[in-house]
């Protein structure tokens, strides 16, 4: 038997990428949401930056601006402090740079809108990446003159890159480790989700070593269902396996005595027909008995219903065909509802042996009623079914012995029919009852009573 | 009375056949169920014997076929088992009787004759037409209570005639039940054992209990007086 990958490997499998998925997605979109912030308020740094210059911008008589050496953020002061600022005039000359720019080449301004600040992004000659923040604004001097000014603030980011940078290494590292403590999570919850499934299959073993006699309670209603059901397998098999060997057993032994007989006839020579008859009528009673009583009994799974009245009606044809000579009247009782709990051939060997009996004991009359005792209004109660005669009835001394003759393996009184005992062998197989009694119309009355199946669950 | 007997056991059935034979039936033996198909439907036997286990059809089928094919007579089947499942399936498919293996020649023997009575309409096993009293199982013959001598063949015959009250038996009919299949047909040989029947029930010529219908066979006039 091939297993199809195991069921702990399929689940580990498909949660690890579900998993990986999920956080690579989330790292993505985190990451881009960090990046977004964090230039926007570096934009929004840059655009304060660019009002403080507009702000510190002196207009002079000759209709130029002038920008303090010192201004209030330090890093335009400091070279290569990666704060730049520059204010370039109509045409296109920088009147003026920050201190913090000497020695490097900034990138030139485009042309621009007036009045809207506007975020460009540029690089260094040595591959510094820029954001570049510029406003056009139009200056009125007090002259009433205008002119064009361009202010512009121009951002090393380094830093931000770096944040960035150290931000994913914490994202990435997090995100890890929680992908390592969720799939030891799953696979712990796994184990012990699946540990029944083991025990099961580790009780099995037993079984099968024969180191247990069955699955133990308690297993998760999921598999409690499927482990009564072994139970049911196994205890089935165990029945039908001790039945086969008691009635080898029992044929084996009953056989010898017939078999010494016959031998003993053979070795002294007396052929006496009569004899050797009787003992050939005893081993097929014999052989006949142990076969009917190897074969019956209740399949392992196969729980059916046979509904009784058809049956009924069946063998009353059959046996009115086979005891035509006799003029037998039936009256019968049948509840439609009742069902026997097993299978249609038991069943039938329990009416056969019954009516049978009374076809051939009766004078005239055979009574038969199979009632179902109601319980609810569709589930069928106690079978019972009881078969009468006006025949001469049973002696009190052989009741017992006629229902308990397979015990002792038809030792004695051979030839006489064991219909009876086939009958409780049956009954009994289905934890039922055989009775006998006389009957209100002068001969036997055999009752048959039959438990419902027990319904699962 | 002609029987066909289906068994493919062949001691089995060799041994039936030549029981059945000493007690005055013409036998026909099939060993399996397609050749018990082709006997029941070509030869008419009067009853058949099918065991229930046999090779190419099963007797519960072969059962079957041969009633939808409308051939009536009875059938008593061989059952090994006993298990009444086998029994009910049989009689339900059409069967009449069943024996259950092993079972004694004599045991078949009466459920054969039983059998036959019934389907000529006797419920018991001594007949009673008219004046003439026939025990089936002695084979002994009686009219107004004198016993009456008749040969094994003699007796057949009138069995023959007895187990179809009021049908024409044609002399090929005849011939076809008192014989294997093999033999010569003369149909002379019926009209002189007919004649001697009729000399020995009614030796004054009151009763005429066997008519003679011109061109058409033999029939038995007297009723049925119950029994």
């Amino acid at each position: 038997m091939k297993a199809h990958g195991a069921l702990s490997t399929r689940v580990l499998t498909a949660a690890t990428l579900l998993m990986v998925v999920f956080f690579a997605l989330a790292f993505v979109a985190l990451d881009l949401a960090f990046r977004r912030a964090a230039e926007t308020s570096l934009e929004d740094v840059l655009q304060s930056q660019v009002m403080g210059l507009l702000a510190a911008a002196d207009p002079t008589d000759a209709n130029l601006l002038r920008l303090p050496d010192a201004l209030p953020e330090t890093r335009f002061s400091r070279p290569g402090s990666g704060l730049y600022g520059q204010v370039i005039d109509e045409q296109d000359e920088t009147i003026w740079t920050s201190r913090s720019a000497l020695g490097l080449r900034l990138p030139a301004a485009r042309p621009l809108e007036t009045g809207r600040i506007q975020y460009d992004r540029a690089s260094l000659d040595d591959g510094t990446d820029l954001l570049i923040a510029s406003l056009k604004i139009e200056w009125e001097f007090e002259t009433g003159q205008t002119a064009d000014f361009v202010f512009v603030v121009t951002s090393s980011l380094r830093g931000l890159q770096t944040q960035i940078a150290r931000y994913r290494t914490w994202l990435g590292g997090g995100f890890g480790v929680l992908l390592l403590v969720l799939l030891g999570v799953q696979r712990l919850l796994l184990r012990y989700l699946l540990r029944p499934l083991g025990q099961a299959e580790s009780e099995v073993r037993a079984i099968r070593s024969g180191r247990l006699q069955k699955l133990s309670d308690g297993y998760p209603a999921e598999i409690q269902a499927l482990s009564s059901s072994i139970n049911e397998l196994i205890d089935s098999e165990r029945s039908r396996t001790r039945r086969y060997r008691e009635s080898l057993d029992n044929l084996a032994h009953s056989l010898k005595t017939p078999l010494a007989v016959i031998r003993s006839h053979l070795e002294t020579g007396v052929s006496d027909r009569e004899t050797l008859d009787e003992q050939v009528s005893r081993i097929r009673d014999i052989v006949d008995y142990q076969l009917r009583r190897a074969a019956t009994g209740g399949s392992p799974l196969g729980q059916v219903n046979t509904p009784v009245a058809p049956a009924v009606r069946h063998v009353l044809d059959a046996l009115s065909k086979a005891h035509h000579q006799k003029k037998v009247t039936v009256s019968e009782d049948l509840d439609d509802r009742a069902v026997f709990p097993g299978g249609r051939d038991d069943l039938l060997e329990i009416l056969g042996n019954l009516l049978d009996n009374a076809f051939k004991f009766c004078r005239s009359r055979v009574y038969v009623r199979v009632s179902a005792a109601a319980n609810g209004e569709h589930r069928a109660g106690e079978l019972d079914i009881v078969v009468e005669d006006d025949g001469p009835g049973l002696e009190e001394s052989a009741r017992g012995s006629l229902l308990n003759r397979g015990v002792r393996g038809l030792d004695d009184n051979a030839g006489q029919g064991i219909g009876l005992a086939v009958v409780a062998d049956i009954a009994e197989s289905l934890s039922g009852s055989v009775s006998l009694e006389d009957s209100a119309f002068g001969g036997a009355k055999v009752s048959v009573k039959i438990p419902p199946l027990h319904s699962p669950g | 009375m002609r029987v066909l007997v289906v068994e493919d056991e062949a001691a089995l059935r060799q041994n039936i056949a030549a029981h059945l034979r000493d007690a005055g039936f013409t036998v026909d033996e099939a060993a399996d169920g397609q050749e018990g198909l082709y006997f029941g439907e070509e030869f008419r036997p009067d009853i058949a014997i099918v065991d229930l286990g046999l090779p190419q059809l099963p007797g519960l089928d072969l059962i079957r076929q041969l009633r939808s094919k409308g051939r009536d007579f009875p059938i008593l089947i061989l059952t090994a088992r006993g298990r009444w499942q086998e029994k009910v399936d049989g009689l339900g498919a059409g069967a009449d009787d069943y024996v259950v293996k092993p079972f004694h020649m004599e045991e078949l023997l009466a459920r054969l004759h039983a059998l036959l009575r019934r389907a000529g309409g006797w419920s018991s096993a001594t007949i009673t037409t008219g004046p003439v009293v026939v025990d089936t199982l002695s084979q002994v013959v009686s009219i107004d209570g004198r016993a009456v001598e008749l040969t094994a063949f003699e007796y057949r015959l009138l069995e023959c005639l007895l187990m179809r009250p009021g049908q024409v038996l044609s002399k090929s009919e005849l011939t076809e039940r008192l014989y294997d299949q093999d033999f010569d047909r003369d149909s002379n040989v019926i009209e002189v054992f007919v004649g001697r029947l009729r000399r020995k029930l009614d030796p004054e010529g009151r009763l005429s209990p066997i008519e003679t219908l011109r061109g058409r066979g033999y029939r038995w006039r007297l009723g049925r007086d119950g029994g």
